[in-house]
Protein backbone atom coordinates (compact mmCIF):
# COMPACT_ATOMS: atom_id res chain seq x y z
CA UNK A 1 0.00 0.00 0.00
CA UNK A 2 1.44 3.59 -0.70
CA UNK A 3 0.05 6.71 1.00
CA UNK A 4 -2.80 5.25 1.92
CA UNK A 5 -5.50 7.60 4.68
CA UNK A 6 -8.21 6.40 5.97
CA UNK A 7 -10.10 8.61 8.81
CA UNK A 8 -13.55 7.61 10.99
CA UNK A 9 -15.00 10.85 11.26
CA UNK A 10 -12.27 13.12 13.16
CA UNK A 11 -10.07 10.74 14.00
CA UNK A 12 -7.23 9.85 11.47
CA UNK A 13 -6.64 5.74 11.83
CA UNK A 14 -4.09 5.76 8.97
CA UNK A 15 -2.04 8.98 8.33
CA UNK A 16 -0.09 7.95 5.13
CA UNK A 17 0.80 4.45 5.46
CA UNK A 18 3.20 3.21 2.39
CA UNK A 19 4.39 -0.91 3.03
CA UNK A 20 5.32 -3.85 0.80
CA UNK A 21 5.94 -7.37 1.90
CA UNK A 22 7.62 -9.95 0.06
CA UNK A 23 5.61 -12.52 -1.93
CA UNK A 24 5.99 -15.91 -0.16
CA UNK A 25 6.80 -13.92 2.80
CA UNK A 26 5.19 -14.47 6.73
CA UNK A 27 5.42 -11.08 7.57
CA UNK A 28 4.39 -9.79 10.77
CA UNK A 29 2.10 -6.24 11.47
CA UNK A 30 3.27 -4.64 14.50
CA UNK A 31 1.88 -1.83 16.69
CA UNK A 32 0.15 -0.61 19.86
CA UNK A 33 -3.26 -0.50 20.16
CA UNK A 34 -4.97 1.99 17.78
CA UNK A 35 -1.47 1.88 15.66
CA UNK A 36 -4.00 1.68 12.88
CA UNK A 37 -3.18 -2.74 12.45
CA UNK A 38 -6.68 -3.69 12.03
CA UNK A 39 -7.62 -0.94 9.61
CA UNK A 40 -4.93 -1.80 7.41
CA UNK A 41 -6.03 -5.47 7.44
CA UNK A 42 -9.47 -4.29 6.67
CA UNK A 43 -8.30 -1.78 3.85
CA UNK A 44 -6.32 -4.73 2.06
CA UNK A 45 -9.46 -6.99 2.23
CA UNK A 46 -11.50 -4.26 0.92
CA UNK A 47 -14.03 -3.68 3.67
CA UNK A 48 -13.05 -0.47 4.32
CA UNK A 49 -12.41 2.14 1.67
CA UNK A 50 -8.91 4.37 2.15
CA UNK A 51 -9.38 8.16 1.68
CA UNK A 52 -6.34 8.20 -0.32
CA UNK A 53 -3.38 6.37 -1.62
CA UNK A 54 -3.09 3.13 -3.24
CA UNK A 55 -3.65 -0.08 -2.44
CA UNK A 56 -1.97 -3.25 -4.63
CA UNK A 57 -2.85 -6.68 -2.89
CA UNK A 58 -1.37 -9.56 -4.81
CA UNK A 59 -0.13 -7.27 -7.81
CA UNK A 60 -3.55 -6.96 -8.97
CA UNK A 61 -5.18 -3.53 -7.30
CA UNK A 62 -7.29 -3.00 -4.87
CA UNK A 63 -9.06 -5.84 -3.58
CA UNK A 64 -12.08 -6.70 -5.36
CA UNK A 65 -14.06 -9.86 -5.69
CA UNK A 66 -14.09 -9.83 -9.00
CA UNK A 67 -10.06 -10.18 -9.41
CA UNK A 68 -9.39 -11.55 -6.03
CA UNK A 69 -12.02 -13.93 -5.41
CA UNK A 70 -10.29 -17.52 -3.50
CA UNK A 71 -6.77 -15.75 -3.20
CA UNK A 72 -7.39 -13.67 0.02
CA UNK A 73 -8.05 -15.35 3.06
CA UNK A 74 -8.96 -12.98 6.28
CA UNK A 75 -9.28 -13.46 9.86
CA UNK A 76 -10.95 -10.29 11.31
CA UNK A 77 -10.75 -9.59 14.50
CA UNK A 78 -14.04 -8.79 15.32
CA UNK A 79 -16.43 -10.51 13.10
CA UNK A 80 -18.96 -12.70 14.65
CA UNK A 81 -19.39 -16.25 13.49
CA UNK A 82 -22.91 -16.77 12.56
CA UNK A 83 -23.41 -18.98 16.29
CA UNK A 84 -26.06 -21.47 14.18
CA UNK A 85 -24.52 -23.09 11.58
CA UNK A 86 -21.81 -25.94 12.46
CA UNK A 87 -18.03 -25.45 11.32
CA UNK A 88 -17.92 -27.98 8.38
CA UNK A 89 -21.31 -26.02 6.79
CA UNK A 90 -19.49 -22.74 7.39
CA UNK A 91 -16.71 -23.21 6.04
CA UNK A 92 -17.85 -25.42 3.02
CA UNK A 93 -20.34 -22.29 2.49
CA UNK A 94 -17.62 -20.15 2.24
CA UNK A 95 -15.16 -22.35 0.31
CA UNK A 96 -18.05 -22.52 -2.15
CA UNK A 97 -18.34 -18.55 -2.31
CA UNK A 98 -14.57 -18.68 -3.61
CA UNK A 99 -15.21 -20.77 -6.13
CA UNK A 100 -14.99 -24.18 -5.04
CA UNK A 101 -16.72 -26.84 -6.88
CA UNK A 102 -18.75 -29.25 -4.05
CA UNK A 103 -16.18 -31.89 -4.04
CA UNK A 104 -13.40 -29.38 -3.69
CA UNK A 105 -15.11 -27.30 -0.69
CA UNK A 106 -15.62 -30.55 1.17
CA UNK A 107 -12.33 -31.51 1.12
CA UNK A 108 -11.00 -27.75 1.80
CA UNK A 109 -13.05 -27.39 4.63
CA UNK A 110 -12.09 -30.63 6.64
CA UNK A 111 -8.65 -30.21 5.87
CA UNK A 112 -8.63 -26.36 7.38
CA UNK A 113 -10.64 -28.24 10.45
CA UNK A 114 -7.89 -30.54 10.69
CA UNK A 115 -5.35 -27.91 10.72
CA UNK A 116 -6.94 -26.09 13.50
CA UNK A 117 -7.56 -29.23 15.41
CA UNK A 118 -11.39 -29.23 15.45
CA UNK A 119 -12.59 -32.44 13.35
CA UNK A 120 -13.93 -33.57 16.21
CA UNK A 121 -15.73 -30.74 16.83
CA UNK A 122 -16.54 -29.98 13.05
CA UNK A 123 -20.83 -30.74 13.32
CA UNK A 124 -20.97 -29.08 16.68
CA UNK A 125 -22.82 -25.58 16.31
CA UNK A 126 -20.60 -22.75 16.99
CA UNK A 127 -22.61 -21.29 19.86
CA UNK A 128 -21.63 -24.26 21.58
CA UNK A 129 -17.95 -24.01 20.87
CA UNK A 130 -15.11 -22.20 23.07
CA UNK A 131 -13.90 -18.97 22.55
CA UNK A 132 -10.35 -20.36 21.51
CA UNK A 133 -12.40 -22.79 19.44
CA UNK A 134 -14.07 -20.30 17.72
CA UNK A 135 -10.96 -18.18 17.42
CA UNK A 136 -9.79 -21.91 15.48
CA UNK A 137 -12.13 -22.00 13.40
CA UNK A 138 -11.99 -17.65 11.96
CA UNK A 139 -8.25 -18.64 11.21
CA UNK A 140 -9.33 -21.57 9.35
CA UNK A 141 -12.12 -19.48 7.79
CA UNK A 142 -8.71 -17.44 6.87
CA UNK A 143 -7.35 -20.59 5.49
CA UNK A 144 -10.20 -22.31 3.61
CA UNK A 145 -9.58 -22.58 -0.43
CA UNK A 146 -5.54 -22.16 -0.41
CA UNK A 147 -5.31 -18.68 -0.58
CA UNK A 148 -2.13 -17.02 -1.78
CA UNK A 149 -2.66 -13.87 0.52
CA UNK A 150 -3.51 -14.80 4.14
CA UNK A 151 -4.30 -11.84 6.49
CA UNK A 152 -4.42 -12.96 10.07
CA UNK A 153 -5.43 -10.57 13.00
CA UNK A 154 -4.52 -11.71 16.10
CA UNK A 155 -4.44 -15.62 15.40
CA UNK A 156 -3.27 -17.24 18.19
CA UNK A 157 -4.84 -14.67 21.01
CA UNK A 158 -7.07 -17.17 22.94
CA UNK A 159 -5.28 -20.20 21.97
CA UNK A 160 -3.51 -21.96 24.73
CA UNK A 161 0.16 -23.00 23.87
CA UNK A 162 -0.30 -26.37 22.28
CA UNK A 163 -2.58 -25.15 19.64
CA UNK A 164 -0.70 -21.57 19.52
CA UNK A 165 2.45 -23.98 18.46
CA UNK A 166 0.49 -25.95 16.21
CA UNK A 167 -0.97 -22.56 13.99
CA UNK A 168 2.22 -21.82 14.51
CA UNK A 169 3.78 -24.66 12.47
CA UNK A 170 0.70 -24.51 9.68
CA UNK A 171 1.43 -21.03 9.02
CA UNK A 172 5.31 -21.53 8.69
CA UNK A 173 4.35 -24.37 6.32
CA UNK A 174 2.52 -21.69 3.90
CA UNK A 175 5.83 -19.99 3.46
CA UNK A 176 6.68 -19.74 0.41
CA UNK A 177 3.36 -20.94 -0.77
CA UNK A 178 1.06 -18.03 0.44
CA UNK A 179 1.94 -14.44 2.02
CA UNK A 180 1.07 -14.31 5.24
CA UNK A 181 0.69 -10.88 6.89
CA UNK A 182 0.19 -11.54 10.63
CA UNK A 183 -0.77 -8.74 13.47
CA UNK A 184 0.08 -9.53 16.79
CA UNK A 185 1.37 -8.12 20.17
CA UNK A 186 3.55 -11.27 20.67
CA UNK A 187 6.37 -9.97 19.72
CA UNK A 188 8.48 -13.01 20.23
CA UNK A 189 6.03 -15.25 18.57
CA UNK A 190 6.42 -12.83 15.50
CA UNK A 191 10.10 -12.82 15.74
CA UNK A 192 10.28 -16.64 15.59
CA UNK A 193 7.78 -17.19 12.88
CA UNK A 194 8.52 -14.55 10.11
CA UNK A 195 10.80 -12.98 7.97
CA UNK A 196 9.28 -9.51 7.04
CA UNK A 197 7.77 -6.98 9.34
CA UNK A 198 6.00 -4.10 9.33
CA UNK A 199 6.25 -1.81 11.99
CA UNK A 200 3.23 1.05 12.54
CA UNK A 201 2.73 3.63 15.22
CA UNK A 202 -0.39 5.76 15.11
CA UNK A 203 -1.58 5.30 11.77
CA UNK A 204 2.22 5.60 10.15
CA UNK A 205 4.50 3.23 9.09
CA UNK A 206 7.99 3.32 11.33
CA UNK A 207 9.17 0.48 9.14
CA UNK A 208 9.14 -2.20 7.10
CA UNK A 209 11.98 -4.26 6.52
CA UNK A 210 13.35 -7.85 6.62
CA UNK A 211 13.28 -9.45 9.98
CA UNK A 212 17.17 -10.04 9.70
CA UNK A 213 17.29 -6.87 9.03
CA UNK A 214 15.15 -5.18 11.79
CA UNK A 215 16.40 -7.75 14.30
CA UNK A 216 20.16 -7.68 13.21
CA UNK A 217 20.28 -10.98 12.73
CA UNK A 218 22.48 -9.99 9.65
CA UNK A 219 24.90 -8.28 11.22
CA UNK A 220 24.90 -8.94 15.04
CA UNK A 221 25.62 -11.71 17.53
CA UNK A 222 25.69 -11.49 20.96
CA UNK A 223 27.50 -13.89 22.99
CA UNK A 224 26.70 -14.15 26.40
CA UNK A 225 28.97 -15.72 28.85
CA UNK A 226 29.19 -17.37 32.24
CA UNK A 227 31.02 -14.65 34.36
CA UNK A 228 32.10 -10.66 33.29
CA UNK A 229 35.06 -11.25 30.85
CA UNK A 230 37.40 -9.46 31.34
CA UNK A 231 36.92 -9.70 35.30
CA UNK A 232 34.69 -6.38 35.82
CA UNK A 233 33.12 -6.18 32.23
CA UNK A 234 30.23 -7.15 30.97
CA UNK A 235 29.03 -11.00 30.67
CA UNK A 236 27.80 -9.75 26.88
CA UNK A 237 30.29 -9.30 24.09
CA UNK A 238 28.44 -7.83 20.86
CA UNK A 239 29.69 -8.18 17.01
CA UNK A 240 28.38 -6.03 15.10
CA UNK A 241 29.48 -5.91 11.33
CA UNK A 242 29.04 -2.42 10.46
CA UNK A 243 28.07 -1.26 6.38
CA UNK A 244 30.51 -1.72 4.32
CA UNK A 245 32.28 -4.83 6.32
CA UNK A 246 32.75 -7.50 3.95
CA UNK A 247 32.74 -9.94 6.08
CA UNK A 248 30.44 -12.81 6.42
CA UNK A 249 28.38 -13.39 9.57
CA UNK A 250 29.71 -16.76 9.99
CA UNK A 251 33.46 -16.18 10.03
CA UNK A 252 33.30 -13.16 11.83
CA UNK A 253 31.38 -14.81 14.41
CA UNK A 254 33.38 -18.12 14.58
CA UNK A 255 37.02 -15.59 14.92
CA UNK A 256 35.31 -14.02 18.14
CA UNK A 257 34.73 -17.04 19.97
CA UNK A 258 38.15 -18.60 19.33
CA UNK A 259 39.09 -15.10 20.57
CA UNK A 260 37.32 -15.86 23.53
CA UNK A 261 38.06 -18.92 24.11
CA UNK A 262 41.53 -19.11 23.66
CA UNK A 263 41.65 -15.91 26.40
CA UNK A 264 39.78 -18.41 28.93
CA UNK A 265 36.34 -16.73 28.75
CA UNK A 266 33.66 -19.34 29.14
CA UNK A 267 30.59 -18.74 26.84
CA UNK A 268 27.07 -19.97 27.61
CA UNK A 269 25.13 -18.47 24.79
CA UNK A 270 25.47 -17.42 21.25
CA UNK A 271 22.28 -15.20 19.85
CA UNK A 272 21.95 -13.97 16.37
CA UNK A 273 20.76 -10.16 16.31
CA UNK A 274 18.54 -8.29 19.23
CA UNK A 275 14.99 -9.41 20.40
CA UNK A 276 12.35 -7.77 17.59
CA UNK A 277 11.37 -6.53 20.61
CA UNK A 278 13.75 -4.42 21.58
CA UNK A 279 14.26 -3.18 18.19
CA UNK A 280 10.36 -2.61 18.54
CA UNK A 281 10.93 0.23 21.42
CA UNK A 282 13.91 1.18 20.29
CA UNK A 283 12.14 2.35 17.19
CA UNK A 284 9.18 4.27 18.79
CA UNK B 1 -8.05 -21.19 -5.64
CA UNK B 2 -11.22 -20.47 -7.61
CA UNK B 3 -12.55 -23.29 -9.67
CA UNK B 4 -15.84 -22.01 -10.75
CA UNK B 5 -17.05 -21.04 -13.86
CA UNK B 6 -16.97 -17.61 -14.58
CA UNK B 7 -19.33 -14.83 -15.54
CA UNK B 8 -23.27 -15.01 -15.18
CA UNK B 9 -22.98 -18.44 -13.79
CA UNK B 10 -21.06 -17.68 -10.87
CA UNK B 11 -22.96 -14.82 -10.18
CA UNK B 12 -25.93 -16.80 -9.91
CA UNK B 13 -24.47 -19.81 -8.29
CA UNK B 14 -23.05 -16.92 -5.77
CA UNK B 15 -26.79 -16.11 -5.76
CA UNK B 16 -28.15 -19.89 -4.77
CA UNK B 17 -25.29 -20.18 -2.57
CA UNK B 18 -25.85 -17.12 -0.14
CA UNK B 19 -29.70 -17.89 -0.64
CA UNK B 20 -29.12 -21.73 1.00
CA UNK B 21 -26.95 -19.65 3.48
CA UNK B 22 -30.06 -17.83 3.98
CA UNK B 23 -32.31 -20.81 4.66
CA UNK B 24 -29.54 -22.74 6.63
CA UNK B 25 -29.38 -19.93 8.99
CA UNK B 26 -32.91 -19.64 9.02
CA UNK B 27 -33.54 -23.30 10.20
CA UNK B 28 -31.06 -23.60 12.55
CA UNK B 29 -31.52 -20.61 14.13
CA UNK B 30 -35.61 -21.96 14.63
CA UNK B 31 -36.95 -18.88 12.63
CA UNK B 32 -38.06 -20.53 10.17
CA UNK B 33 -39.97 -23.04 12.41
CA UNK B 34 -41.08 -20.51 14.06
CA UNK B 35 -42.37 -18.15 10.95
CA UNK B 36 -44.33 -21.80 10.10
CA UNK B 37 -45.42 -22.36 12.76
CA UNK B 38 -47.10 -18.64 13.33
CA UNK B 39 -48.34 -18.49 9.56
CA UNK B 40 -50.02 -21.70 10.10
CA UNK B 41 -51.93 -20.38 13.34
CA UNK B 42 -52.46 -17.31 11.53
CA UNK B 43 -53.66 -19.62 8.68
CA UNK B 44 -55.85 -21.50 10.49
CA UNK B 45 -57.63 -18.64 12.80
CA UNK B 46 -58.59 -16.94 9.62
CA UNK B 47 -60.06 -19.93 7.62
CA UNK B 48 -61.48 -21.37 10.75
CA UNK B 49 -63.14 -17.32 11.54
CA UNK B 50 -64.32 -18.04 7.62
CA UNK B 51 -65.87 -21.11 8.40
CA UNK B 52 -67.85 -19.71 11.22
CA UNK B 53 -69.15 -17.00 9.38
CA UNK B 54 -70.40 -19.60 6.61
CA UNK B 55 -71.98 -21.50 9.35
CA UNK B 56 -73.86 -18.81 10.19
CA UNK B 57 -74.78 -17.40 6.47
CA UNK B 58 -75.98 -20.93 5.65
CA UNK B 59 -77.80 -21.58 8.68
CA UNK B 60 -79.49 -18.15 7.71
CA UNK B 61 -80.04 -19.06 4.29
CA UNK B 62 -81.45 -22.50 5.77
CA UNK B 63 -83.75 -20.72 7.61
CA UNK B 64 -85.48 -18.59 5.06
CA UNK B 65 -85.29 -21.90 2.57
CA UNK B 66 -86.83 -23.71 5.41
CA UNK B 67 -85.04 -26.28 5.33
CA UNK B 68 -82.37 -28.21 7.13
CA UNK B 69 -79.07 -26.85 8.10
CA UNK B 70 -76.01 -29.34 8.39
CA UNK B 71 -73.96 -29.48 10.81
CA UNK B 72 -71.00 -27.89 8.89
CA UNK B 73 -70.93 -25.43 5.98
CA UNK B 74 -70.61 -26.31 2.57
CA UNK B 75 -74.33 -27.58 1.21
CA UNK B 76 -75.34 -24.28 0.68
CA UNK B 77 -72.47 -22.61 -0.79
CA UNK B 78 -73.79 -21.20 -4.00
CA UNK B 79 -76.87 -20.09 -2.16
CA UNK B 80 -75.03 -18.30 0.53
CA UNK B 81 -73.08 -16.69 -2.05
CA UNK B 82 -76.04 -15.09 -3.81
CA UNK B 83 -76.51 -13.21 -0.63
CA UNK B 84 -75.62 -9.36 -1.46
CA UNK B 85 -74.29 -8.80 1.92
CA UNK B 86 -71.46 -11.89 0.79
CA UNK B 87 -70.76 -10.81 -2.44
CA UNK B 88 -70.60 -7.28 -1.89
CA UNK B 89 -67.72 -8.52 1.07
CA UNK B 90 -65.68 -10.96 -0.59
CA UNK B 91 -65.91 -9.07 -4.19
CA UNK B 92 -64.54 -5.72 -2.50
CA UNK B 93 -61.91 -8.21 -1.18
CA UNK B 94 -61.04 -9.24 -4.70
CA UNK B 95 -61.24 -5.81 -5.97
CA UNK B 96 -64.80 -6.19 -7.77
CA UNK B 97 -68.16 -8.34 -7.46
CA UNK B 98 -68.29 -8.49 -11.28
CA UNK B 99 -64.78 -10.59 -10.79
CA UNK B 100 -65.82 -12.39 -7.83
CA UNK B 101 -68.47 -13.58 -9.83
CA UNK B 102 -66.44 -14.91 -12.56
CA UNK B 103 -64.00 -16.26 -9.75
CA UNK B 104 -66.98 -17.92 -8.16
CA UNK B 105 -65.93 -21.47 -10.02
CA UNK B 106 -63.09 -21.88 -7.64
CA UNK B 107 -63.81 -23.09 -4.13
CA UNK B 108 -64.83 -20.02 -1.71
CA UNK B 109 -62.77 -21.22 0.99
CA UNK B 110 -59.80 -20.84 -1.49
CA UNK B 111 -60.50 -17.60 -2.61
CA UNK B 112 -60.48 -16.84 1.24
CA UNK B 113 -57.13 -18.43 1.58
CA UNK B 114 -55.28 -16.11 -0.62
CA UNK B 115 -56.85 -12.85 0.75
CA UNK B 116 -55.40 -14.43 4.17
CA UNK B 117 -51.83 -14.81 2.38
CA UNK B 118 -52.39 -11.61 0.35
CA UNK B 119 -51.81 -10.20 4.39
CA UNK B 120 -49.97 -12.58 6.24
CA UNK B 121 -46.83 -13.23 3.25
CA UNK B 122 -46.15 -9.40 3.14
CA UNK B 123 -45.92 -9.02 6.86
CA UNK B 124 -43.58 -11.94 6.91
CA UNK B 125 -41.46 -10.76 4.10
CA UNK B 126 -41.13 -7.47 5.14
CA UNK B 127 -39.81 -8.39 9.13
CA UNK B 128 -37.55 -10.88 7.57
CA UNK B 129 -35.63 -8.83 4.95
CA UNK B 130 -35.73 -6.14 6.89
CA UNK B 131 -33.15 -7.71 9.15
CA UNK B 132 -31.33 -10.13 6.64
CA UNK B 133 -28.71 -7.44 5.77
CA UNK B 134 -28.48 -5.29 9.18
CA UNK B 135 -27.85 -8.28 11.61
CA UNK B 136 -25.05 -9.51 9.39
CA UNK B 137 -23.74 -5.84 9.29
CA UNK B 138 -24.11 -5.47 13.16
CA UNK B 139 -22.06 -8.48 13.98
CA UNK B 140 -19.68 -7.86 11.43
CA UNK B 141 -20.25 -11.49 10.25
CA UNK B 142 -21.42 -9.76 6.43
CA UNK B 143 -17.55 -10.09 5.97
CA UNK B 144 -17.17 -13.98 5.31
CA UNK B 145 -19.33 -13.19 2.46
CA UNK B 146 -18.44 -9.85 1.12
CA UNK B 147 -14.38 -11.25 1.22
CA UNK B 148 -15.52 -14.21 -1.34
CA UNK B 149 -18.97 -12.34 -3.59
CA UNK B 150 -20.22 -8.86 -4.45
CA UNK B 151 -22.27 -7.22 -2.61
CA UNK B 152 -24.99 -7.94 -5.14
CA UNK B 153 -25.02 -11.64 -4.96
CA UNK B 154 -25.29 -11.06 -0.89
CA UNK B 155 -28.28 -8.95 -1.49
CA UNK B 156 -29.69 -10.70 -4.23
CA UNK B 157 -29.00 -14.35 -2.43
CA UNK B 158 -30.65 -13.12 0.81
CA UNK B 159 -34.13 -11.93 -1.32
CA UNK B 160 -34.27 -15.37 -2.78
CA UNK B 161 -33.92 -17.24 0.35
CA UNK B 162 -36.67 -14.87 1.93
CA UNK B 163 -38.87 -15.47 -0.77
CA UNK B 164 -37.97 -19.13 -0.72
CA UNK B 165 -38.89 -18.74 3.37
CA UNK B 166 -42.33 -16.81 2.37
CA UNK B 167 -43.01 -19.79 -0.44
CA UNK B 168 -42.47 -22.22 2.04
CA UNK B 169 -45.03 -20.65 4.32
CA UNK B 170 -47.49 -20.26 1.88
CA UNK B 171 -47.38 -23.65 0.72
CA UNK B 172 -48.06 -24.47 4.56
CA UNK B 173 -50.97 -22.42 4.14
CA UNK B 174 -52.19 -24.17 1.52
CA UNK B 175 -52.39 -27.36 3.58
CA UNK B 176 -53.62 -25.64 6.91
CA UNK B 177 -56.47 -24.65 4.54
CA UNK B 178 -57.12 -27.94 2.50
CA UNK B 179 -57.13 -29.57 6.02
CA UNK B 180 -59.77 -27.02 7.57
CA UNK B 181 -61.73 -27.47 4.05
CA UNK B 182 -61.96 -31.40 4.58
CA UNK B 183 -62.69 -31.11 8.33
CA UNK B 184 -64.63 -28.27 9.31
CA UNK B 185 -66.62 -28.10 5.39
CA UNK B 186 -68.68 -30.69 3.61
CA UNK B 187 -68.75 -30.72 -0.40
CA UNK B 188 -65.37 -29.30 -0.98
CA UNK B 189 -63.49 -30.72 -3.81
CA UNK B 190 -59.86 -32.03 -2.56
CA UNK B 191 -58.43 -31.25 -5.85
CA UNK B 192 -60.47 -27.86 -6.51
CA UNK B 193 -59.59 -26.51 -2.82
CA UNK B 194 -55.76 -27.21 -3.68
CA UNK B 195 -55.47 -26.09 -6.95
CA UNK B 196 -57.27 -22.94 -6.21
CA UNK B 197 -55.40 -22.15 -2.52
CA UNK B 198 -52.29 -22.61 -4.32
CA UNK B 199 -53.08 -20.61 -7.37
CA UNK B 200 -53.78 -17.71 -4.76
CA UNK B 201 -51.01 -18.52 -2.51
CA UNK B 202 -48.69 -18.08 -6.05
CA UNK B 203 -50.03 -15.03 -6.58
CA UNK B 204 -49.96 -13.53 -3.41
CA UNK B 205 -46.31 -14.46 -3.08
CA UNK B 206 -45.41 -12.08 -6.16
CA UNK B 207 -47.45 -9.44 -4.48
CA UNK B 208 -45.59 -9.48 -1.42
CA UNK B 209 -42.53 -9.35 -3.31
CA UNK B 210 -42.35 -5.27 -2.88
CA UNK B 211 -42.50 -5.35 0.74
CA UNK B 212 -39.56 -7.89 0.38
CA UNK B 213 -37.61 -5.36 -1.57
CA UNK B 214 -38.86 -2.60 0.87
CA UNK B 215 -37.53 -4.85 3.68
CA UNK B 216 -34.06 -5.29 2.00
CA UNK B 217 -34.11 -1.59 1.48
CA UNK B 218 -33.95 -0.68 4.56
CA UNK B 219 -31.68 -3.49 5.91
CA UNK B 220 -29.07 -2.28 3.78
CA UNK B 221 -29.38 1.44 5.04
CA UNK B 222 -30.13 0.67 8.97
CA UNK B 223 -27.12 -1.53 9.77
CA UNK B 224 -28.42 -2.51 12.96
CA UNK B 225 -31.00 -5.23 13.64
CA UNK B 226 -33.49 -3.84 15.94
CA UNK B 227 -34.02 -0.18 14.31
CA UNK B 228 -34.09 -1.72 11.28
CA UNK B 229 -36.97 -3.79 12.06
CA UNK B 230 -38.78 -0.79 13.46
CA UNK B 231 -37.87 1.36 10.79
CA UNK B 232 -39.42 -1.16 8.44
CA UNK B 233 -43.00 -1.62 10.55
CA UNK B 234 -42.75 2.65 10.38
CA UNK B 235 -42.38 3.07 6.61
CA UNK B 236 -45.03 -0.07 6.07
CA UNK B 237 -47.73 1.93 8.25
CA UNK B 238 -46.61 4.70 6.24
CA UNK B 239 -47.43 3.15 2.86
CA UNK B 240 -50.88 2.17 4.95
CA UNK B 241 -52.01 5.98 5.18
CA UNK B 242 -49.95 7.43 2.80
CA UNK B 243 -50.64 5.10 0.04
CA UNK B 244 -54.13 6.46 -0.43
CA UNK B 245 -54.51 9.88 1.64
CA UNK B 246 -54.44 12.75 0.11
CA UNK B 247 -56.57 11.32 -2.63
CA UNK B 248 -55.55 12.68 -6.00
CA UNK B 249 -58.53 14.84 -6.31
CA UNK B 250 -56.80 16.51 -3.43
CA UNK B 251 -53.62 17.30 -5.20
CA UNK B 252 -52.83 20.16 -7.41
CA UNK B 253 -53.14 18.84 -10.94
CA UNK B 254 -49.33 19.86 -11.71
CA UNK B 255 -48.15 17.62 -8.55
CA UNK B 256 -51.27 14.69 -8.81
CA UNK B 257 -49.75 12.74 -11.66
CA UNK B 258 -45.91 12.47 -10.60
CA UNK B 259 -47.45 11.45 -6.90
CA UNK B 260 -49.39 8.83 -8.74
CA UNK B 261 -46.38 7.57 -10.66
CA UNK B 262 -44.33 7.23 -7.34
CA UNK B 263 -47.50 5.87 -5.14
CA UNK B 264 -47.08 3.38 -8.05
CA UNK B 265 -43.81 2.23 -6.24
CA UNK B 266 -45.16 1.46 -2.86
CA UNK B 267 -45.56 -2.25 -1.80
CA UNK B 268 -49.28 -2.59 -1.51
CA UNK B 269 -50.03 -1.61 -4.84
CA UNK B 270 -51.52 -3.92 -7.27
CA UNK B 271 -53.62 -5.74 -4.86
CA UNK B 272 -56.61 -6.44 -8.21
CA UNK B 273 -54.12 -7.29 -10.56
CA UNK B 274 -52.85 -10.58 -7.73
CA UNK B 275 -56.91 -11.51 -8.61
CA UNK B 276 -57.22 -10.96 -12.30
CA UNK B 277 -57.95 -13.18 -14.35
CA UNK B 278 -57.19 -11.20 -17.51
CA UNK B 279 -53.56 -13.00 -18.20
CA UNK B 280 -52.22 -9.75 -20.01
CA UNK B 281 -53.39 -7.81 -16.71
CA UNK B 282 -51.77 -10.06 -14.64
CA UNK B 283 -48.73 -10.23 -16.83
CA UNK B 284 -48.43 -6.31 -15.94
CA UNK B 285 -48.83 -6.52 -12.30
CA UNK B 286 -46.20 -9.66 -12.48
CA UNK B 287 -43.85 -7.08 -14.04
CA UNK B 288 -44.87 -3.68 -12.04
CA UNK B 289 -44.07 -6.52 -8.24
CA UNK B 290 -40.91 -7.45 -9.95
CA UNK B 291 -40.14 -3.66 -10.96
CA UNK B 292 -41.03 -2.60 -7.82
CA UNK B 293 -38.62 -4.73 -5.89
CA UNK B 294 -35.97 -4.19 -7.33
CA UNK B 295 -36.44 -0.69 -7.06
CA UNK B 296 -36.51 -0.74 -3.70
CA UNK B 297 -33.52 -3.13 -3.22
CA UNK B 298 -31.90 -0.99 -5.59
CA UNK B 299 -32.38 2.34 -3.29
CA UNK B 300 -31.21 0.24 -0.62
CA UNK B 301 -27.85 -1.44 -2.57
CA UNK B 302 -26.71 2.86 -3.07
CA UNK B 303 -26.15 2.68 0.45
CA UNK B 304 -24.69 -1.03 0.83
CA UNK B 305 -22.43 -0.72 -2.06
CA UNK B 306 -20.39 1.90 -0.12
CA UNK B 307 -20.66 0.88 3.13
CA UNK B 308 -17.62 0.35 5.16
CA UNK B 309 -18.07 -3.62 6.40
Amino acid sequence: MTGVVRRFGRSLALDGVSFTVPRGSLSALVGENGAGKTTTLSVLAGFLNPDAGSVDVLGLGPYHVSTHRGRVGILPQDAELPGASTPRELLYAWARLQGLTAVAARRSADECLETVLLTDRSDHRVSTLSHGMRRRLTVASALVGDPELILLDEPTAGLDPAQARHLRSALAERRGRATVLISSHNLPELESLCDHVVILEKGRCLLHDAMDVVTGRDREVEVILAEPFPPGRSERVHLRLPPGDRRELPDATSALLRELLAEGARIVEVRRGGALEERYFGER
Amino acid sequence: MSDAPPGRGRFLADIFVVAAYELQQARRTRLLQVGLLLYAAGTAAADWGFVQALREAERSVAQAMHVPATEKPGTLIAEVLKSDDLRDFLGGLIGSTELFDRLATEPVLGLWSGAVAMVLLPLLLLLGTSVSVSTEVESRSIRFLALRTERVPIVLGKLLGQVAMAGLAALVGVLVTEIIGQTLMVQVPILGLALSSTRRAACALAYALPFAGLGLCVSQWIGRSNPARVVAVVFLLAILVFGEWPPATWLPDWIAPGVEVLRGFLPGRGWDEAWTDDPLAFGMGLARYALNTLAWVGLGYVRFDRRDL
